[in-house]
């Protein structure tokens, strides 16, 4: 019986959001392409309507590649290009410009909406089942007392140790790893550099440079390095190798005896947080519309990188370039506490008994903490570059490679700050301006972005700003206060109450970059099989995909991942969050009352982003 | 370490680093680097008292009596991706009788492309002058802003109307303009009066065939990889608007481009050369 209600309700849902539409009317849209945008931008059928598109491009070659669908036309000045269709799938589909008119021509984007959206309706309904779900259980939820497990299911202490086997404990203790991947790292990003260097102004799809940082880099970065294996990007990472090598005056083995050459001097300790790191990704993001489309900004951003790397190296000890100042390492250590990977010392005691703590001084296999940490009490990712230098320099072989479950660290009550809640603000507001000015339809807000005028570009930065900095945060304070008035609790205060919610951002700010790279790398990943083959646009055809034409793959699936990953990262944000309410809340009934208006605000933002996404 | 030392190689990296960027932001592809004087090529046309009849051929022993000219050719300018084979050059030569004006083109092809199907692209030439006095500086984009009077040989035409061998596919792609019921396409002719095209243009995306067609002929041979195509037309201009216009004693302007079809040409996506002065005497 349990079995049939599951089988209609799965078959029910199935049906409703792919189910196929009869005949409704005809209609016929004119479309006007001029760089960067669609008129009309958006365009709303009725499932079953038989839809005729004309295509009059205004100024250069215009295409028109229909999501979803799969068909495209494509349109000169006078001489325009047609399309007849059958909108026989429902929900919002993305058509984007089919070639190359510029160098915005990757986000030339205008919605089609076949109605009625269902897709978006099942997965709004689908958050709000949830929330409703979490409310119940929490006003009916007694405290217990045995072991917690997550969704009911999982000991929150699951662990796996990947190093018990021998072959990787040997590769992570052997000084060739992570070198060798650092090294092949640094040949491919010369080549990126080259590419940027010698692509100048032309348009990035079809620049080494663009496609591997801002299409695969990136995209790996946020869709499988940090939800899967945390900082893995900084163990390779080839930018800081050049200080490491001229501190260490070594290229490969370690030398005690030796001082490190360089100035050495301490970061300042007012400094010892992400703030630096906050507001330079931020200025960053400023410049988003000149570095994911022009190689040679892209030259200039990672070389100036890599020069303020070495820089840095020269003047300050270790690693503190990575560790305060990276615009990349901060969001990567915010995130990884998501991670489902971690580096942790295996036995407490051995480390209790072990005085000389070589993890953080370093012995003659392997230096003391790059990162200027102490391994044997890590409790969180947050700031572990994984260089693996501990699991060389431990005499025990105490230190290990965890497999474990994700969010972990969401609950590890330490070092918890400001700094890290406005990280979760930053990137939660970057990814709605990308979003918005990348993958939405509004031509006047790409013009803003790539600078078409001084003002707009300057309304952009203030907008941007205002909102990352003041807006998202100033939400959050009021759900915060409304927190703490639902609790009834005076004593909690209010910074620690916005501060320990700040970090239920993490999963849903997660969730909407990796919906957001799913958007990007589908549509465009086909572009790097032709610069694999012709890096420096000189006509090489290294691989035979020279000629491979732009081929959008999976866009009829892509609105229903980035729906499932919004809910999948908003049930890990609510799960974690009412952990986090009561560890903020002293009293059981305290944190269940904190936690409604919190859970309320994540199903907001989580309703918001899937509009913005799919609505 | 010395703090000056440390000083000194932030100081040199950072000046080598502004360096490398300030080189890059003046060399890079899209900006000018400095204006340059056009050094154009001259085709002379002088008069010789001689026709030529396309339909019997393109009297190769006359053309070897006239002193050729070398043109260079260089990619269109298009969005990415651009062409990336180009035809290197084009020898022409041209000569008139008082009644008629005549051009000749002739470039290295090692395939005799007279096709024209889904995917498989026919080689052609054009010779193109300007109309009017707002002559742009450069030829790209058909004149870009200036009209300009084009004529196009294709071979697949050329092969149409000369060994009367038409396409297999009588009606193709918007054959019929979806919008206006039985309106034809104009770009879509399948009865050519001609082996060339008499087109008209005022910038890129506007070649428009004359109404009237005809008036221009031309006919092409492959020969032992090189193509030789000769271009015919009455001396005097009907229609000055529309018609390129010669007169004895002047120089004039006019550009060419060829197309290598087995490359992947057609279009926009051909060799074009700059403008060059056409003295025709």
């Amino acid at each position: 019986m349990k079995k049939n209600i599951i089988f209609l309700l799965v078959t029910g849902y199935w049906l409703l959001v792919t189910g196929s539409c009869a005949f409704a009317a005809e209609k016929s849209f004119e479309i006007r392409a001029k760089k960067f945008s669609f008129t009309p931008n958006i365009i709303h059928v009725t499932c079953g309507d038989v839809v005729r598109i004309r295509l009059i491009s205004e100024d250069v070659h215009h295409g028109f590649f229909l999501d979803g669908y799969g068909i495209k036309t494509s349109a000169h000045p006078g001489q325009d290009g047609s399309l007849k269709f059958t909108a026989d799938k429902t929900g919002r589909f993305s058509f984007r410009c089919a070639v190359t008119c510029g160098e915005f021509h990757p986000y030339m984007v205008g919605y089609l909406v076949v109605g009625p959206n269902l897709r978006y309706a099942a997965a709004a309904g689908s958050v709000l089942f949830i929330c409703f779900i979490n409310m119940f259980l929490v006003a009916v939820r007694k405290k217990k007392d045995s072991k917690d497990k997550l969704f009911g299911l999982f000991d929150m202490e699951l662990k796996f140790e990947l190093t018990r086997f021998r072959p990787i404990r040997a590769l992570f203790k052997s000084r060739w790893f992570p070198l060798l991947p650092i090294i092949i790292n640094l040949f491919i990003f010369v080549i990126i550099l080259m590419a940027g260097f010698l692509g100048g102004y032309s348009a990035g799809n079809y620049n080494f440079g663009i496609m591997i940082v801002w299409i695969l880099w990136w995209v790996m970065l946020m869709l499988v390095l940090v939800p899967g294996l945390s900082r893995a990007w900084c163990m390779v990472c080839p930018f800081p190798i050049f200080g490491d090598w001229f501190q260490r005056g070594a290229l490969f083995g370690v030398n005690m005896a030796r001082k490190p050459n360089g100035l050495n001097i301490k970061w300042p300790s007012q400094l010892k947080n992400m703030w630096v790191m906050n507001i330079l990704f931020l200025v960053t993001t400023f410049f988003s519309g000149f570095f994911t489309v022009r190689p040679l900004a892209t030259f200039i951003l990672l070389g100036f990188i890599i020069l303020l790397a070495f820089a840095m190296g020269l003047i300050f000890e270790k690693r503190t370039f990575c560790l305060y100042v990276c615009p990349v390492s901060g969001f990567q250590g915010l995130y990884s506490q998501f991670a489902s990977a971690e580096i942790r010392r295996k036995d407490p005691r051995l480390c209790q008994e072990h005085k000389l703590k070589s993890c953080f001084l370093g012995n003659e296999k392997g230096h003391g903490c790059p990162w200027l940490l102490t391994p044997f009490s890590f409790k969180k990712n947050t700031y572990c570059g994984m260089c693996l230098e501990c699991f060389k320099s431990c005499p025990y072989d105490n230190m290990g490679f965890n497999l474990r479950l994700p969010g972990a660290d969401l609950l590890v009550d330490e070092k918890r700050g400001f700094d890290e809640a406005w990280k979760s603000f930053i990137m939660l507001g970057i990814a709605m301006v990308f979003f918005l000015t990348m993958q939405g339809p509004w031509g006047a807000l790409k013009d803003m972005v790539r600078a078409k005028t001084a003002s707009g570009y300057l309304v952009f930065i203030a907008a941007h700003s205002i909102f990352s900095l003041l807006i998202v945060p100033g939400i959050f304070l009021t759900f915060s206060w409304l927190s703490k008035a639902a609790s009834g609790n005076r004593e909690v205060s209010l910074k620690k109450i916005f501060i320990n919610f700040s970090y239920t951002l993490i999963p849903i700010g997660l969730g909407v970059w990796i919906a957001f790279s799913l958007g990007i790398i589908l549509p465009n990943g086909s572009y790097i099989l032709h610069i694999l083959s012709d890096p420096f646009a000189w006509g090489w055809n290294l691989f035979g995909t020279a000629n491979f034409p732009w081929t959008p793959v999976f866009t009829l699936a892509m609105g229903y991942l980035q729906g499932l990953v919004l809910i999948i990262f908003y049930l890990f944000a609510v799960v974690y969050g009412f952990r986090i309410s009561l560890q903020t809340y002293p009293e059981y009934v305290q944190a269940k009352r904190g936690w409604m208006p919190m859970l309320c605000l994540l199903t907001l933002a989580t309703l918001v982003f899937l509009w913005l996404y799919i609505g | 370490m010395k703090k000056t030392i440390i000083i000194l190689i932030i100081i040199a990296l950072i000046s080598s680093f502004g360096g490398l960027v300030w080189y890059g932001i003046r060399h890079s592809r899209g900006i000018p680097v400095s204006p340059e004087e056009a050094k154009r090529v001259t085709l002379e046309a002088p008069f010789i008292d001689k026709g030529v009849d396309l339909a019997s051929g393109i009297s190769g022993e006359l053309w070897e009596t006239i002193a050729p000219k070398e043109v260079k050719l260089m990619y269109q300018v298009m969005v990415l991706p651009w062409p990336k084979v180009v035809i290197p050059s084009v020898t022409v030569k041209a000569f008139n009788n008082g009644h008629e004006i005549y051009f000749y083109m002739s470039w290295k092809d090692d395939t005799e492309d007279r096709v024209h199907e889904i995917n498989r692209f026919s080689d052609a030439c054009a010779v193109m002058f300007p109309l009017g006095k707002d002559v742009q500086p450069s030829t790209i984009m058909m004149g870009f802003i200036g009209r300009a009077n084009i004529w196009q040989w294709k071979a697949s035409q050329d092969r149409e109307f000369y060994l009367k061998e038409g396409p297999v596919v009588k009606a193709y792609a918007d054959f019929h303009y979806p919008f206006e019921e039985k309106e034809l396409f104009p770009v879509s002719k399948h009865e050519p009066k001609s082996a060339a095209n008499d087109l008209i243009a005022i910038r890129v995306g506007t070649v428009t065939p004359k109404e009237d067609q005809g008036e221009v002929e031309a006919r092409g041979f492959w020969q032992d990889g090189y193509w030789h195509v000769v271009f015919k037309r009455v001396f005097d201009a009907e229609d000055p608007e529309v018609d390129a216009v010669f007169e004895r004693g002047k120089k004039r302007l006019c550009a060419f481009a060829a197309w290598n079809g087995s490359r992947g040409d057609r279009g926009g996506r051909k060799s074009i050369s700059d403008w060059v002065e056409l003295e025709v005497r």
